[in-house]
């Protein structure tokens, strides 16, 4: 297993969480992909068809039509207190995690894993003085808690989860669970009036104007664009639709380099978006998560996806890649991040999934693990002709 | 308390955010007065019509007499925008071709069924060439792409032959309404606008609902200018009155309103100085108001213009009318206005959302038991009422001194706080049982909070707990996992070195302080020692037992008020308890109790197998030294030389200031809360044009004062909090009776549920289960220890209070927040209704002391014993 180091190891003294990530080790550019890269592309005129999108309002709720990958995501990365475990990161858990656990409960109809994950989540994430959630948890450390930030995207998955169990489930106690989050996410996170409309930042401290000289800094994975269509049934004062927007826009606005990637971190001081300063200026394992949120929520228009594509038959949806070089930094490693990629040509070209990197051929980490059957999930809700 | 109060705001954030989506919704679903949407052609020619002329102000429009009585209103638009074509009909009837034309109006009328023939229909242009009879049925009939085969054959025929100047207008007219229709019907906005731009349209070619249609795709394109570019192309146009009318409709629906006051102010103004639009000028208004709501328009509606929309409001059946008032009236701070409105909406049978607002706005004019009321009575449509039910209450059982709580009140907020397994609601209930000296109940219950919210002034009362029952395990527990993170709760076995007063609970307890205590009369103020009144010394009643025995409160939160009694030195901890390894993982889980529905979509689905989990990977070791947290503050031990670990991302410092004291980032709503010293306690306070946006912090506090709301070591509760000046007159509702006056939302038809009858600590195992009730039914003493500065009279004009109970409530409420004189004021109007009991007399004369009456305090104490009920002394 390949020695993996916390994206922001490097960036002590940056306040605020990161996604729950991995990266692993810069290597030089393989040589089939520099081979890739260098080979003569043929100029093609621009693919205008409009995108065959599903935007409708849908539940989460059951929509998981393999439970088998839903059996074996359980026994490997949650526990039987309802921590989901990040096996490739040090085995600490975070609000994301907590999050995609609740989430693919509710779409397998297990309520009884659900209340565990819950029942952890809230018991052992909830500390701090309002609704949100601190995004870090190391058994390994004292006090386990190892930040108090947030992380809104942790913050979102959770009280989506939350709405979607409350509405299929019925429960009106995750209701009220999910509406205090969801309020506070719209009270605490969320800068409204900006040149790119309401911004979501990536936590309550340490991404803003204020904060950064090259604030406001937003991470745009954080945007979990299937949840906005669904939070206004819990919170319906909020500005989510426009939340929606600032975040298509934003994206637009960071196509960087050659490939016309997002980097993981964007600054968007005075309305202009570039990478943000102290993290590397590339698109790897926060960023990777834009197209899955997007399919899933079935939005966005070919200028949004393109990219993704790009990069998804340039680097066949393995590399991380250097926005100024357009290059390789490094492999994902493991073969569930491919799903991404896949997932993203099947919304641009209609290109049918392949089976084989829907499901796990071997014991895998929770991050790719989780893309997997996450891709699985959005392609069944929303894209059920690229699986036949 | 501030978490509280945030929560509060929260919720006033999203009354005000949802304010503007109701109007917004209901300016969305607009009936537009048009019954004829005629084309441009079949209008009067433009230059019979007066001049435009802009109004000189769009704000004013001049209401027609019989506006209000009578608003304009008529057949909808078809949402796609598409209307009868009459083109072929008035060929046919040029042409006296009857049957033909019977014919298309029945075809017409079967497309259109509130279409009716054009007056006009035989004063048309001349006939065209009768030999495009066939062209003409074609066109009818839609067959475009057949006509233009049969011109393009009969062109290759006759070289020189051209289609009649009517036939080829109107063909090019049809087919540029049927490609932008079907950009429509497709919902390819862009690509309509796209070809609109591209292609070009001459507004000649288009009818005014194509144009509306062209309009709304720029808008919704969010190309705005030129979708009031061309809105503004129908007004300057020969369109007829209601297609002008529904232009301004149409335009409010789509664009916002600033951009659709430039239509307004192009409208036309008579003689008299009347717009053209004044018959719709209840629309407007309602969009003005919407747009304030959404903070699109900073001016208030001006007096007139709101005068008429509340005449129509009033007699609407629409519940949502006057519900829109009366949400402008809550954004407006006018909450008595407010108040009024929403009972208005509720009475035409508003929803939950009214009852909402209803409850808000009773909360803002410091009715907090009658909010109490509205939000339980209207819970169960509506998670927001639910969540202000529990957050209302929690700031009253918080208090140190709470006040009185009828059981069947507790019973109720303890059955809903179990439904919804609540972590306000149980910190709330285990703080009243803590302050109550029923620490086995304040067990149950802060268990319960801490596995719902373990935030650290919840655990710091759960350890507090735990110690007073010297269940040592769960404390010492307590103290490691939680070690390097709250530092308010490990401060317990490393104490701050200031002095504190015990509490009242410490106070009975106590017995060898008992002869210490201060007596008046017969009666022995707890929590009097040790004033030990020199022989002689004169009585001074601005001094408490507090302040006597040199006792600043809170003062570890503000160095220049205490005083330390004796430098730091590290306390004597066994090493075996403090720090040991601990699994870091916090145990406690329980389920909420709300019965399931009987129906839910989950019953259709295929529920997922209970496959097996996976053991925790991680069995230690665990350490011993706690990490530095990002955001968290210093720890209390740190002062004695100790340190801690560098956190994860490498810093090796206390945060500061921490993550929970951070300034707001500008640009959020959190932003535009007042900071929490700054907060009005009440919307008198915020007085009617003071106060920052969005205030909404009257709600209360959380438990005490101090490092996130955690209170002192020793006295675990909260810091009353400012009195409120109140200042308001209106009817009250009695928690019996509720409605007093004009009725306040609960209404017959209001979901009132049955009180529920159920124990008040959590789980039925509990010894205490059947007795709790009863506990919190006694309530704590009241303690005046506390109450140290002597507030400012301030006269209270609370509204009408009915029954004893609720008198007595506020009297204790008062007290708590030191406005005296309010609190004696409730209690006089309380006097003639029922017999004073011992605690109530306890407030009168601690008040009387308060405002310097010593000698009317001296008989209120001296009176104790003759009373009736409970008291503190009898109770314990």
């Amino acid at each position: 297993m390949k020695i993996r180091i916390l994206i922001a190891l490097s960036l002590s003294l940056i306040a605020g969480p990161l996604a729950a990530q991995t990266v692993t080790p810069v290597i030089p550019v393989g040589a089939a992909v520099q081979q890739q890269m260098m080979a003569p592309q043929a100029p093609s005129a621009p693919d205008t068809r409009p995108l065959a999108l599903d935007a409708r309002q849908l539940s989460l709720g059951g929509a998981l039509k393999t439970p088998e990958l839903w059996q074996a995501y359980k026994a490997a990365f949650i526990t039987e207190s309802g921590r989901v475990v990040d096996t490739g990161n040090g085995l600490v858990s975070h609000s994301e995690g907590q999050g995609y656990g609740m989430l693919l409960a509710i779409a397998a109809n297990d309520r009884a894993t659900f209340d565990r994950l819950w029942g952890w989540t809230r018991a052992n994430l909830m500390v701090r003085d309002d609704q949100l959630l601190a995004w870090r948890w190391d058994p390994t450390r004292r006090p386990a808690i190892a930040d108090i930030n947030d992380a809104s995207d942790g913050d979102i998955l959770v009280a989506w989860a939350l709405t979607e169990a409350s509405e299929f489930w019925g429960d009106v106690a995750l209701k009220v669970a999910a509406r205090r989050i969801a309020v506070e996410v719209g009270r605490k996170l969320v800068v409204y009036k900006t040149k790119f409309g309401a911004l979501l930042l990536p936590a309550v401290s340490g991404f803003a104007a204020e904060d950064r000289q090259d604030g406001p800094v937003v991470n745009l994975s954080y945007w979990v664009f299937p949840a906005f269509a669904r939070l206004p049934l819990v919170a319906p004062e909020i500005d989510w639709r426009g939340i929606v927007q600032s975040g298509l826009d934003a994206l637009k606005a960071s196509h960087f380099g050659v490939g016309g990637l997002p980097t993981e971190w964007v600054s968007l001081r005075n309305g202009v978006a570039r990478p943000a300063d102290g993290f590397p200026a590339q698109f790897g394992y926060n960023a990777i998560r834009i197209p899955l949120y997007l399919a899933w929520a079935g939005i966005g228009e070919r200028v949004h996806y393109d990219p993704f594509a790009k990069w998804a038959k340039d680097f066949g949806g393995r590399a991380v890649v250097d926005i100024s070089s357009g290059r390789e930094a490094s492999g994902f490693g493991e073969s569930g991040y491919q799903a991404i990629g896949a997932l993203a040509l099947c919304v641009t070209d209609g290109k049918p999934l392949d089976r084989g990197a829907l499901v796990a051929h071997g014991p895998e980490n929770y991050y790719p693990a989780t893309l997997r059957i996450l891709v699985n999930l959005a392609a069944q809700m929303r894209f059920p002709s690229c699986l036949r | 308390m501030f978490a509280l109060k945030s929560r509060l705001q929260a919720g006033v954030v999203a009354i005000a955010l949802l304010a503007p989506g109701l109007a917004f919704a209901q300016a969305q679903s607009f009936i537009v007065d048009m019954p004829n949407a005629a084309a441009p052609a079949a209008a009067p020619a433009p230059a019979a019509r007066p001049a435009p002329t802009p109004a000189a102000n769009p704000a004013e429009i001049a209401a027609r007499p019989d506006v209000a009585q009578a608003p304009l209103r008529a057949a909808p638009i078809l949402g796609d925008g598409e209307g009868p074509d009459e083109s072929a009909l008035r060929y046919y009837a040029q042409l006296g071709q009857m049957d033909r034309v019977n014919v298309e109006i029945e075809r017409l009328v079967r497309l259109y069924p509130t279409w009716t023939p054009p007056l006009d229909l035989f004063n048309g242009e001349p006939p065209g060439n009768p030999d495009e009879d066939v062209y003409w049925e074609l066109f009818a009939s839609d067959k475009i792409a057949e006509l233009q085969a049969a011109l393009d054959a009969r062109k290759r025929e006759e070289p020189n032959w051209q289609p009649s100047h009517d036939l080829a207008t109107k063909l090019r007219r049809k087919e540029l309404r049927m490609r932008i229709m079907s950009f429509w019907k497709e919902g390819r906005l862009q690509d309509l606008v796209d070809f609109v731009k591209k292609d070009g349209y001459n507004a000649d070619d288009a009818d005014v609902e194509m144009l509306w249609t062209i309009a709304e795709a720029f808008a919704k394109t969010k190309q705005t200018t030129d979708a009031v570019s061309v809105y503004m192309s129908i007004l300057k146009s020969g369109a007829d009155q209601p297609a002008r009318l529904a232009t301004i409709q149409k335009a409010m629906a789509v664009l916002r309103m600033n951009d659709v006051e430039k239509l307004i102010a192009a409208g036309r103004v008579d003689a008299n100085g009347v717009s053209e639009f004044a018959p719709i000028m209840v629309d407007i208004v309602r969009a003005r108001i919407s747009a304030y709501l959404h903070d699109e328009r900073v001016e208030k509606i001006p007096a007139n213009e709101l005068a008429v929309f509340e005449e129509y409001a009033k007699t609407a059946p629409d519940p949502n009318q006057p519900g829109l008032v009366a949400w402008y009236f809550y954004k407006t701070k006018t909450f008595r206005d407010a108040l009024d409105w929403f009972k208005l909406s509720l009475e035409h049978g508003g929803d939950a959302m009214i009852a909402h607002g209803l409850a808000h706005s009773l909360r803002e004019l410091d009715m907090r038991r009658e909010t109490e009321e509205v939000a339980y009575a209207w819970r169960e449509p509506l998670v927001n009422n639910l969540i202000l039910f529990i957050d209302i209450l929690e700031r009253d059982l918080t208090l140190e001194f709470p006040p009185y709580i009828e059981p069947e009140r507790l019973a109720r907020y303890a059955k809903v706080t179990m439904d919804v397994a609540s972590g306000e609601g149980a910190q709330a209930l285990a703080w009243y049982a803590y302050n109550s000296c029923q620490y086995e109940v304040a067990e149950q219950w802060f268990q319960r909070a801490v596995a719902w919210f373990p935030k650290e002034a919840t655990v710091y009362g759960y350890a507090l707990t735990e110690r007073k029952l010297k269940r040592d395990k769960i404390f010492w527990d307590l103290m490691n996992r939680y070690d390097g993170l709250f530092g308010k709760v490990v401060e317990i076995i490393f104490p701050d070195g200031y002095y504190h007063p015990p509490t009242p609970c410490d106070e009975m307890a106590n017995q060898k302080l008992r002869p210490m205590q201060q007596k008046i009369g017969n009666y022995v103020v707890p929590g009097s020692y040790p004033v030990a009144q020199p022989a002689g010394a004169p009585f001074n009643p601005n001094m408490t037992a507090a302040q006597a025995a040199g006792y600043v409160p809170y003062a570890q939160y503000a160095g220049d008020y205490g005083y330390r009694q004796q430098a730091p030195e590290p306390p004597k901890i066994d090493r075996k308890l403090f720090p040991v390894a601990i699994d870091p993982e916090n145990p406690l889980r329980y389920a909420a109790t709300a019965a399931p529905p009987a129906s839910t979509p989950a019953k259709f689905a295929q529920a997922a197998p209970q496959g097996p989990l996976q053991r925790e990977p991680y069995h230690g070791p665990y350490p011993l030294v706690a990490d530095r947290v990002p955001g968290v503050g210093a720890m209390p031990y740190e002062s004695y030389g100790f340190t801690l670990l560098p956190g994860w991302n490498g810093i090796n410092k206390p945060t500061s200031p921490t993550y929970a004291a951070q300034i707001a980032p500008a640009g959020t709503l959190w932003a535009t809360e007042l900071p929490e010293k700054d907060r009005p306690k009440t919307a008198m306070q915020a007085g009617s044009g003071g106060g920052g946006a969005m205030v909404a912090g009257a709600g209360g506090g959380s438990i005490a004062a101090g490092v996130n709301g955690a209170p002192p070591e020793v006295a675990p509760t909260s810091v009353p909090v400012a009195a409120p000046a109140a200042n308001t007159q209106s009817s009250v509702s009695t928690p019996a009776v509720r409605v007093v006056g004009t009725p306040i939302g609960v209404a017959p038809a209001a979901p009132v549920q049955p009180t529920p009858v159920v124990p008040a600590v959590p789980t039925a195992p509990q010894p205490q289960a059947s007795a709790a009730p009863s506990a919190y039914g006694a309530p704590a003493t009241v303690q005046p220890t506390a109450i140290l500065t002597p507030q400012a009279p301030l006269t209270p004009q609370l509204p009408e209070a009915a029954d004893a109970g609720t008198l007595a409530q506020r009297a204790m409420q008062f007290f708590n927040e030191k406005n005296y004189a309010a609190a004696l004021d409730a209690l006089d109007r309380r006097a003639p209704l029922a017999r004073e009991t011992t605690e109530l007399r306890m407030v009168r004369g601690w008040s009387l002391l308060h405002l310097q009456r010593p000698e009317e305090a001296r008989k209120a104490f001296a009176t104790l014993g003759g009373t009736s009920g409970q008291s503190l002394q009898g109770s314990r």
